[in-house]
């Protein structure tokens, strides 16, 4: 690592470009831009070969729609979700009420209010109350699935799945059960207004990823515990999506039903929800693109395979070749469907368009050039100042299982431009004081105080933005996000109020300051080792925190990279002022750089010192070094 | 009196059923991370064996067995054709892949069987009523417990006292540490599937028994429910299968109870409203596998 500079003049770097947009802002913009018209284009080759006709090209444009609402969410948070399909019915029911003829209401939606009874609107209009009722469904399913992960949120959203259908059945009044609701006006969509939903779609779902929220949900998908060490709440971002989505959804709904003309409960039930999973896999559940992908392919596919079905239909009951009769075939489409994703899953797990967007393939962008890559803005030298007075303060704390004591009378305090030094041997209770500390564990009893306030019970997300900054033993950076973004959520959370660009340009000079702008735009995941500990440092530091802690900084480190990190430190305390508390086993490298030193052994904290009494202190080496010293053999 | 007796004995009858299904799932999950989704049709394997078996004139008694032994077969055909050349992949594209497999099992079903339901003839002394006193209660219900018991008790012994058990459990612990340790991870996946086909297979044979069809989607819905008692239990550990199977029996027998008629559309509903609801209470189950509350 070469000389670090905090404090470098920005006037070195010109500026060579205004930008209205961050980086992602700009490839979700030229993404919007370069799908529509393609997409188009697609459509009119289809129809203009006589392939497709007009209701199978409305239906291809909502199926993108639709696509686009759960490969925002699946993407967005790593969670698939069985539930989205429940939305879509929402959406279509909902609209249908608005839109029915009032006088087939009458008979088919008896126990109507007399106002929706008498409404007959215009489709445009009835989108209105359908995407609200989606949201507000997805408002209060969220409640329950923000605060779920993995298997048990997709589980919980298939059986929300089940419950929507079982209601749309069971709720007569309001859906006419398996009847189904019929003479749905099938003229009132017209293309302009499919075309002008698609459009809508596509900016919300490019704006939900691009925002900060969607940033962060992404950041939560790829590292829960890291997001929470710096500041973010991601059972908020989660919700965010699932409710932007949930709009998107009831909208395609909406328009769904009044090409087929009927909303009957098993059009919003397995086969779609399955339909909807085969898009955003084969596409490439990562991006929105691949969303968009899987949706043709998936739509073209569906009516290849319901041709074939018909034709051999036209055999049932024949006998084939040894007296063996064609049985009469059905879901013959869900069964290739089934084929397809496993071929997908086996082969391509990324899907056709993998994860990336249409705007940032390496083709695309060089013709975008000038937009693109273009680090140097005016860039302030990342800076702030960490105020003398701010104290790190723990009292008495005391960590035990059961009967098992992990952690007792922890008594440690960091002043603002100290750098502490927590020692002990494996297993001395190092890990719980950092866990507790960072709060993600409770303490059983004692305190901690963050400048002058109790902070014992704060949550991570809490500490995070209260000023504690941290790294982990074992590195935990946001893999698949670029570099950039992986400050830039930190800078986010530290700066609510910068606009978009200008939060970007101060996650740029931290990572100047940290000798990362060559990797700005590289994933984390693809970084070397010693790269992975600094970015994490510079995530950190984004946070603007009055204390760092730093776990096992030089863990797998080389001597010179020791000594680079070192002098690093040192820096940033002398330019920043802010306390370091450093957590490590590499002793050579605390005695150099400690003004005190917490020794920790067997859970108990044996003595606490500058760096020449800690080596001069008998406890110290008969319970941490000595024994090798001392033993005669 | 008699009331709170066929309660219980209605509790204990469908969570048995459920805590065999919910511990076949568990089994799984445990060493592969992933819910089968295709665990459902297992059972719906198991209940066509058992209708093709009684058709050429097999005795139930030697028909139930074969049809239970199929299904366990089913379940490691399953592991061998789809899920193993994921091995190694994220558990959620081996759920994807289960999710597919269930589809078209489905469909392969209604092709080549039928779509519609077919009629398992039960023996006489698997319908009716035991009568003590005044008390009626259905002779299906009462085997049902005894069965599900007794296969729990089965399961519990072979987990606990055979070396092919120990190593499960070993493996489901770490199985990382397990393989160098030398157990043979193919074949304890393998019989974790088998034991979880077999588990899908008695749950089928007591849910027939009370139903007396089988058709295509017959293992739809006691499996949704078994995946939710199993999210509900806690994934890490089979012990939380067992609580989540029982629970979900207690809150449907009582949505049966207290729901009038008119209603009984809605118990499903209801039942998994509440399930999902207890899930915001606790998102982790009732044995979280981290004791410790999240800050």
């Amino acid at each position: 690592m070469s000389q670090v500079d905090l404090n470098m003049a920005s006037s070195e770097i010109a500026a060579t470009h205004k930008a209205r947009l961050d980086t992602r802002g700009r490839q979700s913009f030229w993404s919007v831009v370069i799908i529509a018209p393609a997409l188009s284009a697609v459509l009119l080759f289809f129809a203009g070969f006589g392939l497709a006709n007009d209701s199978l090209l409305k239906l291809a444009t909502i199926n993108v729609i639709a696509g686009l609402g759960v490969g925002l969410f699946c993407g967005g948070t790593g969670i698939l979700s069985l539930a989205h399909i429940s939305f879509f019915g929402i959406g279509a029911y909902v609209a249908s009420w608005f839109t029915i003829p009032p006088a087939i209401k009458g008979f088919l939606l008896p126990s109507m209010p007399f106002a929706i009874q008498q409404a007959d609107w215009p489709l445009w209009l009835a989108l209105v109350p359908a995407v609200a009722a989606a949201v507000l469904v997805g408002l209060l399913t969220g409640v329950v699935m923000r605060r779920l992960r993995d298997t048990a949120a997709v589980i919980a959203s298939f059986g929300f799945l089940i419950i929507s259908y079982l209601l749309f059945i069971g709720l007569k009044p309001l859906t006419n059960g398996k009847q189904s609701l019929y003479s749905i006006p099938r003229d009132a969509l017209g293309w302009p207004l499919i075309l002008v939903a698609l459009v809508v779609a596509l900016i919300v779902a490019y704006a939900a990823k691009a925002s900060i929220a969607g940033r962060n949900a992404e950041a939560t998908r790829e590292d829960e515990q890291a997001a929470r060490s710096i500041g973010i709440v991601s059972d908020n971002s989660i919700l965010f999506l699932w409710v932007v989505s949930a709009a998107i959804m009831g909208l395609a709904g909406a328009l769904f039903v009044h090409v087929v003309g009927v909303a009957a409960p098993s059009a919003f039930y397995l086969d779609k929800t399955f339909a909807l999973i085969v898009m955003v896999i084969i596409g490439g559940y990562r991006s929105l693109t691949g969303a968009v992908v899987g949706a043709v392919i998936v739509t073209f596919a569906e009516e290849v395979f319901k041709k074939t079905e018909e034709f051999l239909g036209g055999f049932a009951g024949q006998e084939l070749i040894g007296g063996i009769i064609m049985p009469q075939v059905f879901g013959l489409t869900a069964l290739a469907f089934s084929v397809m994703i496993l071929l997908v899953l086996y082969y391509r797990p990324d899907g056709i368009a993998g994860y990336k967007e249409v705007a940032t393939l390496p083709w695309v962008q060089r013709r975008l050039d000038g937009w693109f890559g273009t680090a140097n803005s005016n860039i302030a030298p990342a800076h702030y100042r960490v105020s003398e007075t701010a104290r790190l303060k723990t009292v008495d704390l005391h960590k035990s299982y059961g009967g098992f004591v992990a952690m007792s009378g922890t008594n440690l305090e960091v002043k603002a431009g100290q750098i502490v030094g927590l020692i002990g041997p494996n297993g001395a209770g190092k890990s719980t004081f950092i866990n507790v500390i960072t709060g993600n564990l409770f303490a059983t009893s004692g305190s901690i105080s963050l400048n002058d306030q109790d902070a014992t019970l704060w949550s991570a997300n809490k500490l995070a933005k209260s000023g504690m900054g941290r790294t982990f033993q074992n590195i935990r950076v946001f893999g698949s996000l670029t570099v950039l973004e992986n400050v830039l959520t930190a800078v986010n959370v530290a700066r609510p109020e910068l606009g978009s660009v200008v939060a970007e340009d101060k996650a740029r000079a931290w990572l100047h300051a940290l000798n990362l702008d060559a990797v700005a735009q590289t994933s984390a995941e693809a970084l070397a080792y010693g790269d992975q500990r600094r970015l994490e440092i510079a995530r950190a530091l984004a946070l603007e925190p009055d204390f760092l802690l730093l776990d096992e900084p030089v863990a797998g480190m080389n001597h010179q990279e020791t000594e680079a990190l070192t002098a690093l430190l040192r820096q940033v305390v002398a330019d920043i002022g802010c306390g370091i508390l450093l957590v490590e086993h590499d002793l050579p490298m605390v005695m150099a750089l400690c003004d005190h030193i917490y020794v920790v052994n067997k859970g108990e904290q044996i003595a606490d010192g500058t760096p020449a009494e800690i080596r001069a202190d008998p406890v110290v080496i008969e319970a941490y070094i000595g024994q090798e010293l001392d033993d005669p053999h | 009196m008699d009331q709170v007796i066929q309660f219980a004995v209605s509790v204990l009858s469908l969570g048995g059923t459920y805590a065999l299904l919910a511990l076949g799932l568990a089994i799984v999950f445990s060493l592969l991370g992933f819910l089968n989704f295709a665990h459902g049709d297992l059972m719906t394997i198991c209940g066509y064996g058992l209708y093709f078996l009684l058709l050429t004139g097999v005795p139930f008694l030697v028909a139930v067995p074969i049809a239970i032994a199929l299904a366990g077969l089913a379940a490691v055909l399953m592991e061998r054709i789809a899920f193993r050349p994921l091995r190694g992949r994220s558990p959620m594209s081996l759920l994807i892949t289960s999710f597919a497999v269930s589809l078209a099992l489905h469909v392969c079903f209604q092709i080549f069987i039928s779509p519609k339901s077919k009629p398992v003839p039960i023996p006489n002394f698997l319908s009716g009523y035991f009568t003590f006193g005044d008390i009626y209660v259905s002779k299906a219900q009462i085997i049902a417990i005894v069965i599900s018991v007794a296969a729990l008790l089965l399961l519990n012994a072979l987990l606990t006292r055979t070396r092919m058990g120990i190593a499960l459990r070993a493996s489901a612990t770490d199985f990382d540490v397990a393989r160098i340790m030398g157990i043979n991870a193919n074949k304890v996946i393998m019989i974790a599937f088998a034991l979880s086909g077999i588990l899908a297979g008695i749950a089928a044979v007591i849910w027939i028994a009370q139903r007396g069809a089988v058709y295509p989607a017959m293992g739809l819905t006691p499996m949704i429910k078994a995946l939710i008692a199993v999210i509900i239990g806690g994934l890490s550990s089979p012990k939380g299968a067992l609580y989540g199977g029982f629970l979900l029996g207690l809150l449907e027998s009582t949505f049966l109870f207290v729901l009038p008629d008119e209603f009984v559309l809605y118990r499903d509903a209801a039942v998994l409203i509440a399930l999902i609801s207890f899930l915001m209470l606790r998102p982790n189950g009732i044995v979280a596998r981290n004791a410790e509350p999240m800050r």
